[in-house]
């Protein structure tokens, strides 16, 4: 029989279906959170069969001793830096692509794109004898090192996100502008710049995800206090002595930051992402 | 004009940031590594250094005591202790190494030590081990170890000791499989047997971290074949199909093919560990550390020499002279130091019997320093293990195979043993290494 | 090509109107480039440069080739992409990023155009909203966390790891053997089995690691196909609930169509994804057991950082100049389309 009667059924098998698999979706975070709230021995004997009066949050407090904040505000340090970079040199950049011409504009934003393809490793290997050369191997000058070469890496996807957000404004408040006497630098600041800041911010999100789950320039190219969370988990990892309880509750904070902005500006890494996927 | 007077703010302050950065970084183009080379400064031990080891934890804390020690005798030193993680040593070194930017003292192992030293990184640590030969605190194998094989100046000190081919077991389960500690290789297969017919897994083993299986192989190898041709292996003076070695692997091969568990390769050491500190196997190959790794990670209640103890692995011909398996941890100085004073100088503490004796009172370590007292020691496992330390050349000993290898042998041969362990192939297994590890066909 | 395409691509008359308006190349845009550019060229432009050179070079880290003094190290020509492509270890390496390749991608795209179309199917409101965010959020975990959390699902002590807990309960375990293909439960991390082609065995332990990658990546491909289903008009939904024929229809006639550009971008985003797989193997089992799942990335940085004793960065300068190479002649038709886009 056709009709609303199937029309129901087939309606409670989707929401039935799609609710099973976004639960199991996110079982791998579930077990980790269940290790890192309960006592080692415990998780070791099945976390599933805990009991509620086991709960603790003492393993996060042992792994933030054991070295975690440290990792963390390395984090925040680059993460942030280098947004704040990318974001300054890219929507300057951004602007002339998409609304000034200018020689070889078609050759350098190609060479731009090509960081969205070419691996970071196509760097990787030179770049120790570089930064030494550069005055960036001691102390907190690495910070600056990794800060531009995250820079560099994030130019294309700065380029491509930016330059599609300025070129949606529509052409005529450019040119009221323009007949107001602005120049480019007063239409940039003036009128470009207040309109692009959800793209901006759109794009920040991004890219703070993107560096702050940076994994392998942190691992070659810094120095142990300067490493942040995602090497100080693959650290706790080590085989010696991984405590399986620290270790959870480690990937359970590094996940936090980057998941709270998620949480909090959902619409806007949505949209930058819908952006990114429509023009291509 | 009259417009959002912050956002020329904020432009203005973006680009000063940006420009600063290029200019910062164009101007730092011209002053190359030159700078890199200033000389130590004179006088007594002060200044900061950057110290950098591998323990965390329980051991951490003990390795903190112990560089306490060195700063109430120099307080004008400042010391940076960094840790990185065991199985990273080497690749963080590589970088600190080759960022121009070394810890000025390391820890290190010396197949580390060995590349380093020839590409002349270190300290020469010669009048060091010159002094502690003559007073004994040292025996020359052990300056051997520390030399890693170099020819040149002995550029490491000796910190930690340990000693491996140790049969972990509880005192309540050996008592279940008949009580009796074996003292012949038959007897110690007739107690696995006994242990797979009960219906436990004869041995916990953690291949997932690859270094538990060298645990076996060193341990075999030195029973089998003995401490002679195992140091030969080690330097490279005879190869893999050596029939001493090939005889050892063949005998490995059947322990694999009848005792170890099908979780070999997938549980790691701390899973070994706890498996057997939780009764769910026998038995377990491990080093002096598991004293103090058992009751720390796995079961708080476990008490050393009352739970749990070990016996040797015995030997396979009871011919055969005693061969011990050691390991441990040497340190190093930076040749590059701006402080090379007080570099040597904490050297030279963490060599120092007054050093070691610190850690040994807290437990789970083996002064390799012979003037440590027995007293030292906390625990009777503890003191057992320290026992069986060489304290003199009399005593036939290898030290750690891989670990004294080190660099892309020692990571294929690792790989290899996963696959031995997956498929117990023994002609397959020396092919493989005599492929990977050409020094005796080539010296 | 898409309605929501042309919202975002300026028109072409007031594109016309404004090379009217300023047919002179403006000179400010130099500043407004040059800040990045200088990044660019400083840290991405130059070092790429010394890696190509370099890997005409015998080197070692530790007292590394420079491109200002080359003759410090032996110049060995193309000895190391000749050394190179004879290793097995390279050949190994290249096998299991193979293997990345094909199940990667499938998977992601597969799974992710699957969940979509059902959320889109669910209309709107907030339980769709909340199954989307369910699929997005693993997007936000770093690999490195992903691949220890997933070491914790994986790990073999029943009373630990669940997915042997699962299997052991509900008495799933199984090894079948049907003729080249062996599978086993069990030891996830260690060996799944293998695939004998005949001329190479394929390690199925690849997938293992592949899976919490398609799961950590799967939020990418909802987000782009929920991007290329918002003008879809939501009618037919109610249509095709009622009809299973019409179900089909609007699928194949409308839905996939309509889907095109975007099966493009995941298929393509997560084919350069996977070649540059590093994180997750790098956690989790770092190559092991033996190499069975050491992939191209995971090998170079093996050979740059790890092996102190060979002067074996110029092998991996080498691999990492084959590997962009295959990438960016694998997405050129992408980068050629992402270059269609902006500059005018």
């Amino acid at each position: 029989m056709r009709g609303p009667g199937r029309s129901r059924a087939s309606m409670l098998a989707l929401y039935g279906g799609l609710t099973a698999l976004s639960l199991l979706w996110l079982v791998p975070v579930a077990s980790a959170f269940m290790i890192s709230v309960l006592p080692q021995e415990q998780s070791r004997d099945g976390w599933w069969s805990f009991d509620l009066s086991d709960l603790t949050f003492g393993n996060y407090e042992r792994a933030w001793n054991e070295g975690l904040s440290d990792y963390v505000l390395n984090s925040f340090v680059i993460t942030t830096l280098a947004v704040l970079l990318t974001v300054a040199t890219g929507v300057l950049a951004a602007y002339a692509f998409a609304r000034l011409r200018f020689r070889l504009k078609r050759s350098t934003y190609f060479l731009l794109i090509t960081t969205m393809i070419v691996p970071v490793q196509i760097i990787l290997i030179p770049m120790l004898p570089w930064f030494k050369t550069l005055g960036f191997e001691e102390g907190g000058l690495q910070y600056v090192g990794i800060v531009l070469v995250h820079t560099a890496f994030g130019a294309g996807w700065a380029i491509f996100m930016l330059s599609s957000f300025i070129s949606e404004i529509p052409d005529e408040i450019i040119d009221a502008a323009r007949v107001d006497g602005a120049g480019d630098w007063g239409i940039f600041r003036r009128v470009v710049l207040p309109l692009t800041v959800p793209g901006i911010v759109s794009f920040a999100i991004i890219d703070f995800v993107f560096v702050w789950n940076d994994l392998l320039l942190a691992l070659t190219l810094l120095g142990r206090d300067y490493q942040p969370i995602t090497v100080g988990l693959a650290n706790l990892q080590s085989p010696n002595l991984a405590q399986q309880d620290i270790v959870a509750a480690g990937s359970i904070i590094a996940i936090l930051p980057p998941l709270l902005l998620f949480a909090l500006l959902n619409r806007l890494y949505v949209r930058g992402l819908f952006a990114g996927g429509l023009k291509g | 004009m009259r417009r959002s007077r912050a956002w020329r703010w904020v432009t203005w302050l973006g680009l000063g940031a940006v420009m600063t950065l290029v200019v910062a970084a164009l101007a730092a183009c011209g002053g190359d590594d030159d700078e890199s080379e200033a000389p130590a400064t004179p006088g007594e031990a002060s200044g900061s250094l950057r110290v950098v080891s591998n323990w965390t934890g329980a051991e951490g804390d003990a390795f903190a005591a112990v560089l306490d020690g060195f700063q109430e005798a120099n307080p004008g030193v400042e010391i940076e202790s960094e840790e990185i993680p065991f199985d990273q040593t080497q690749a963080q070194l590589a970088q600190q190494f080759a960022a121009g930017d070394p810890p000025d003292v390391s820890v290190a192992l010396p197949g580390i030590v060995r590349q380093l030293a020839e590409q002349d990184q270190l300290m020469d640590l010669d009048d060091l081990w010159d002094e502690w030969i003559d007073d004994g605190s040292y025996t020359q194998a052990l300056r051997d170890v520390a030399q890693a094989g170099v020819e040149g100046p002995t550029s490491s000190i000796y910190f930690k000791g340990n000693v491996n081919a140790l049969i972990w077991y509880r005192t309540d389960e050996l008592e279940a499989l008949g009580g009796e500690v074996p003292e012949t290789w038959d007897e110690f297969i007739d107690l696995l047997d006994r242990a797979a017919e009960e219906g436990i897994r004869p041995v916990a083993v953690g291949g997932a971290d690859e270094w538990p299986l060298t645990q076996w192989t060193d341990s075999i190898i030195l029973r089998v074949a003995g401490a002679d041709a195992f140091n030969q292996l080690a330097r490279g003076e005879i190869g893999w199909d050596d029939p001493r070695i090939v005889d050892s692997f063949e005998v490995f091969a059947d322990l694999i093919s009848n005792y170890f568990p099908p979780d070999a390769l997938s549980a790691s050491f701390v899973d070994e560990t706890c498996s057997w500190a939780d009764g769910k196997a026998a038995f377990t190959n491990q080093g002096a550390f598991v004293n103090l790794v058992a009751p720390a990670e796995c079961d708080k209640s476990l008490q050393p020499g009352r739970d749990f103890t070990f016996f040797e692995m015995p030997k396979y011909d009871e011919s055969a002279p005693d061969a011990r398996f050691v390991s441990g941890d040497l340190f190093i100085g930076a040749k590059e130091s701006e402080n090379a004073e007080a570099a040597k100088a904490l050297l030279a503490y963490l060599g120092s019997a007054e050093a070691q004796e610190i850690w040994a009172k807290r437990g789970g370590y083996i002064a390799p320093n012979a003037k440590v007292p027995p007293g030292a020691y906390p625990d009777v496992n503890d003191r057992k293990a320290a026992e069986l330390w060489p304290k003199s050349d009399e005593v036939e000993a290898g030290y750690d195979l891989d670990d004294w290898i080190g660099g892309r042998v020692q990571s294929e041969y690792r790989g290899a043993l996963q696959q031995f362990v997956r498929e117990p192939d023994v002609d397959a297994f020396i092919a493989k290494m005599t492929e990977v590890d050409t020094r005796s066909s080539e010296g | 090509m898409t309605s929501a395409e042309d919202a975002v691509a300026p028109e072409p008359a007031a594109r016309g109107r404004q090379r009217l308006r300023r047919p002179g190349r403006s000179r400010a845009a130099y500043a407004f480039v040059l800040p990045l550019l200088a990044i660019f060229a400083a840290f991405y432009a130059w070092p790429a440069l010394n890696t190509v050179l370099s890997s005409g070079f015998e080197w070692g880290l530790i007292n590394p080739w420079r491109l200002t003094e080359p003759g410090s190290w032996e110049f060995v020509g193309l000895g190391n992409y000749s050394e190179t492509l004879g290793s097995e270890s390279f050949w190994n390496a290249v096998v299991n990023t193979t293997i990345w390749l094909v199940f990667f991608p499938l998977l992601v795209t597969g799974v992710s155009l699957i969940v979509s179309i059902l959320i889109w199917f669910a209309g709107r409101g907030l339980a769709p909203l909340l199954f989307r965010t369910a699929f997005i959020l693993p997007m936000t975990i770093s690999l490195a966390a992903v691949g220890v959390i997933w070491g914790f699902i994986y790990n073999p002590d029943p009373d630990f790891g669940l997915l042997n807990a699962v299997v052991g309960a509900l008495d799933l375990d199984f090894e079948i053997d049907w003729g080249p293909l062996h599978l086993q439960t069990g030891q996830w991390l260690s060996d799944l089995g293998s695939l004998d082609l005949g001329f190479t065995e394929l390690r199925l332990t690849n997938l293992s690691l592949i899976a919490p990658a398609v799961w950590a990546f799967i939020g990418f491909g909802v987000i782009t196909f929920t991007a290329g289903l918002t003008s879809v008009d939501q009618d037919l939904i109610d249509a095709a609930r009622v009809d299973g024929a019409r179900l089909r229809h609007v699928i194949r006639y409308v839905l996939i169509p309509q889907l095109r550009g975007s099966l493009v971008i995941v298929a393509v985003v997560s084919v350069i994804f996977a070649l540059r797989t590093f994180d997750i193997v790098y956690v989790l089992t770092d190559g092991g057991p033996g190499s069975d799942t050491e992939v191209l990335a995971l090998l170079l940085f093996k050979q740059a950082f790890v092996f102190l004793d060979e002067p074996d960065a110029g092998l991996a300068t080498t691999v990492a100049v084959l590997l962009s190479l295959v990438l960016v002649a694998g997405a050129y038709p992408y980068l050629r389309r992402l270059l269609e886009g902006t500059p005018r």
